[in-house]
């Protein structure tokens, strides 16, 4: 299981990089994640939700009502302009630590 | 036996009562918990235990309602203000009219014939969006743009014909002040103009009008 921490500070990148390859709903998203993960990341279900909202409020995503195959009611959310150039700021942050601790570590155990 | 449909009642009304009272929020939890429901029973969960675990694993109901509270904030407030702008506004609208109202014209009649069609103008321009899902969609871009851009053109020149023809069959004025029936070109503009915009619109924000009504799920 990863750190509580860790885990909030990826749910936006996480929620971007996911909607970048096309629109999802919440309960997808979720799915996604744990399985991507190695269910190593488990987000609370119902704090997705305040996330992808405070996220449409941005501008980063939007949202739409659609109908499920089953009938069901069901709301999508895509990546907006503002999307997507939050994730390629976020992404150049993550990899930047991501090199650091590369770095760090190979220098260490060589 | 166990109702999946009555549990879903009772749950929304625990979130009603700690507060989440947004429909579109409980509407996208509930379309959640179904989701998770079914996903569990289908690899034979019973469909009680797959309720309680869907909801177990949803979060607290205090937790989710203090998360919502920061997200919705900001919105609300800002919600707040635009209605109070619009509210100033309109009342503005219909300050100024009834002044003008009162003053350009001596007869009740008139008065009245004139309140009537700026009533409207308001009705209309508040309400419009509601008639919007009942407007033909038509798919074609051009084709679409092409009609909605003629129904606005055609606002303007239906209330030119009225001018040019049917006003002048009524007395003016001193000074050649507007019939109160003159008024009501204003109207026939924004009928046709509000026809115009509805009918710009895509499918995709038709469907958002459209959807946010339909009748919540599984009732």
């Amino acid at each position: 299981m990863l750190a509580k921490e860790l885990v909030a500070a990826s749910t936006e990148p996480l929620i971007l990089s996911l909607l970048s390859k096309g629109e999802s709903y919440g309960y997808a998203l979720i799915q996604e994640v744990k399985r991507l993960s190695g269910d190593k990341i488990e987000w609370t279900d119902g704090m997705l939700y305040p996330v992808l909202h405070r996220m449409e409020r941005e501008g980063w995503i939007e949202s739409r009502w659609g109908e499920a195959e089953n009938g069901r009611k069901r709301k999508y959310y895509s990546l907006k302009k503002d999307g997507k150039k939050a994730l390629k700021e976020q992404r150049e942050q993550w990899v930047t630590v991501s090199k650091v601790f590369k770095q760090v570590w190979r220098e260490q155990y060589v | 036996m166990f109702n999946l449909d009555k549990a879903m009642a009772q749950w929304r009304q625990q979130m009603l009562a700690v507060g989440i009272k947004s429909p579109e929020v409980l509407d996208e939890l509930e379309t959640h918990l179904r989701e998770d429901v079914e996903r569990q029973t289908k690899s034979g969960t019973s469909a009680l235990q797959a309720f309680d675990f869907a909801v177990q694993n949803l979060g607290k109901a205090n937790l989710l309602k203090n998360e919502f509270r920061k997200t919705s904030r900001a919105s609300s407030a800002m919600e707040k203000l635009m209605i109070g702008i619009c509210v100033v506004f309109v009342g503005f609208i219909v300050l100024l009219s009834a002044i003008t109202v009162f003053l350009c014209y001596a007869s009740w009649v008139d008065r009245v014939m004139a309140s009537a069609a700026v009533t409207c103008i308001l009705l209309v321009a508040c309400g419009w969006r509601l008639a919007v899902p009942f407007l033909p969609m038509i798919s074609n871009r051009r084709a679409r743009w092409g009609i909605g851009l003629t129904c606005i053109a055609g606002g303007f020149i239906a209330s030119s014909l009225y001018c040019q023809f049917i006003l002048p069959h009524f007395e003016f004025g001193p000074d050649h002040q507007l019939p109160a029936i003159g008024v009501w070109a204003v109207f026939l503009i924004e009928v046709f103009a509000c026809t115009g915009v509805g009918l710009l619109l895509t499918e995709r924000q038709r469907e958002i009008w459209k959807m946010n009504r339909l009748p919540r799920q599984g009732s």
